[in-house]
């Protein structure tokens, strides 16, 4: 469970903590804007920099990050894989012969893979930044003050903060019955690890069906629980926590719409 | 006064399984009662049907003299609170400030009043120093102490608790019922808790005792475990006091009614001094 990085909260007294949560969730909206904008290599190196900058604010070691890019590392094989059988562009890099079949490699292929896994990396980056440096309840919070003004509209705001924050509240109580279950069926015999095909499926619904019924048990006492203490989701609230801007956020703000008016400059306009 | 009224409460999980077949007691303001039973007897079906959690399929309750009904159930539910079995799956927030918070935000209390409130009632249950902890890194009596806190900011008169200690070490155990007892003692509120708990069952005003989803008796703790081919019964224990007492009964010494090992033990020492 340590080695999950992307989505966890690390402690620390930085000016990027101090950040309303807000302000952090548009910064990260606008970036990725700006990420998706092809304003080559130029404007990546730009984006790379801030938030290289972000991240050492944030005291967050690279090495941390780094660990957040492991998971996508199956996915980066896969897109280069598939790109240098499907790019037929650019200049020939390699042209060999595998049992018969001509196969050849062309520089647009490793360019493209390249050019995605690098606005890849960038949004997980930034993500994982987010996420590193706002407390869970926070990140919530935040949401549903931004899906506010999307009431008049009928979105749900409240309840989907809400959902998000229990969630979030549940993973590692989830996580610890998942262990608690795969213990108990392994001293029934069940093999997680070893087996056929067959055997492992058997071994995961053996594990799945408990957890299901264990979490709609939980669920329910959890919707008794809140409900006894007056929750109603259409119901009047106040909120203990709010939220208040600060001279700081605007900076942060103003900051990642340049980078949004700069990578459009270098899309559009060079 | 009676502060809660059951009348002929009937109720079903399933079709043509009642789970409760026309259950009635009151209980008086300010007292402490137990619901005694063993597993499937209706307890905890009793405290969900008070909560307005369950509807009844008939019978009335009578909440300081209010109909619980869909209409009343907003006002009931801030005379009352409750408190589950499961301390995992009462604590809502991330934190043990925020999870004290959330009924406060559910009757609309003015947040800056909330920091006060959550300080006093976190002071109460000895969570002053956790406040900022989060549910995984607190023991399940902590989270329980939270769940009370909770429930204490909103001032109910009545608390439920719903085998709160049931799932808890002997530590958790203890430290919950020390806060039952105080809740009482001092505070004066109305405590209405269902147990498997015998020696707990003792300390009380009074005694409910269900069996098959029916009252099998009602009264104060002597009343109740006088009977104890009765309760055997219905496959309930008795106090080890009352064991000692028919014990020695059986070889012909005769002892006072006492509900502690202290009590128990000073009776013995005057019987063989006498």
């Amino acid at each position: 469970m340590d080695k999950i990085v992307f989505g966890k909260y690390i402690p620390l007294d930085t000016p990027i903590h101090a950040l309303d949560p807000r302000a952090k969730i548009l910064a990260m909206l606008v970036v990725l804007v700006a990420i998706f904008l092809p304003a080559g290599w130029l404007g990546y190196l730009f984006i790379g920099i801030a938030i290289g900058i972000v991240i050492i604010l944030a005291k967050i070691k690279f090495k941390v990050i780094l660990r957040a890019f492991k998971p996508m590392m199956f996915m980066m094989i896969f897109l280069l894989v598939i790109n240098i059988l499907s790019v037929k562009e650019g200049t020939v890099l390699v042209d060999f012969d595998i049992f018969g079949h001509d196969f050849t490699i062309y520089a647009d292929a490793i360019f493209d893979t390249l050019y995605i896994i690098v606005r890849l990396l960038l949004m997980i980056m930034i993500t994982t930044v987010l996420t590193m440096t706002t407390k869970p309840l926070d990140l919530t919070l935040g949401i549903e003050y931004l899906l506010t003004p999307f009431k008049v509209i009928h979105v749900p705001a409240h309840e989907i903060a809400m959902m998000i924050s229990i969630a979030l509240r549940f993973i590692p109580t989830i996580i610890e019955e998942t262990m608690r279950i795969m213990n108990a069926q392994k001293s029934r015999g069940v093999d997680f690890e070893e087996g056929k095909l067959s055997e492992k499926i058997s071994a995961i619904v053996s594990l799945i069906v408990p957890l299901f019924s264990v979490s709609l048990q939980r669920a329910d006492e959890l919707a008794n629980a809140m409900e006894a203490r007056g929750y109603a989701p259409d119901g009047k609230r106040t909120r203990y926590r709010r939220l208040k801007y600060a001279f700081r956020d605007i900076v942060l703000l103003g900051g990642a719409i340049a980078i949004l008016v700069m990578m459009i400059i270098l899309a559009f306009v060079i | 006064m009676a502060i809660i009224e059951v009348k002929d409460l009937h109720f079903s999980y399933e079709e043509n399984i009642e789970a409760l077949k026309g259950v009635s007691f009151s209980i008086e303001k300010g007292s402490y009662t137990t619901i005694l039973g063993h597993n499937g007897s209706g307890k905890s079906t009793i405290a969900k049907l008070i909560a307005g959690l369950l509807e009844a399929k008939s019978g009335e309750i009578y909440i300081d003299g209010q109909k619980l009904s869909i209409d009343t159930i907003a006002d009931i539910r801030k005379k009352l609170g409750i408190v589950f079995q499961n301390p995992d799956n009462q604590f809502i927030a991330s934190s043990v400030r925020e999870d004290i918070a959330f009924g406060l935000e559910n009757y609309c209390v003015d947040p800056l009043k909330m920091d006060d409130i959550i300080d006093k009632y976190a002071g109460l249950v000895g969570m002053k120093e956790n406040l900022d902890k989060e549910p995984s890194n607190l023991s399940g009596g902590q989270k329980q102490r939270v769940a009370i806190a909770g429930i204490l900011a909103m001032h109910p008169s009545i608390i439920i608790f719903d085998e709160a200690t049931s799932m808890l070490d002997p530590t958790g155990k203890e430290e919950i019922k020390k806060i039952i007892y105080d809740l009482h003692g001092d505070d004066k509120r109305t405590i209405l808790s269902i147990t498997h708990d015998i020696e707990e069952a003792l300390k009380s005003d009074y005694i409910i005792v269900m069996n098959e989803g029916k009252v099998y008796k009602c009264g104060k703790p002597h009343e109740i475990f006088s009977d104890t081919k009765g309760l055997r019964d219905i496959g309930l224990d008795i106090p080890f006091t009352y064991k000692v007492k028919e014990a020695l009964e059986k070889e012909g010494i005769k002892i006072p009614y006492t509900d502690t090992i202290e009590e128990l033990a000073e009776v013995l020492w005057s019987n063989l001094k006498a």
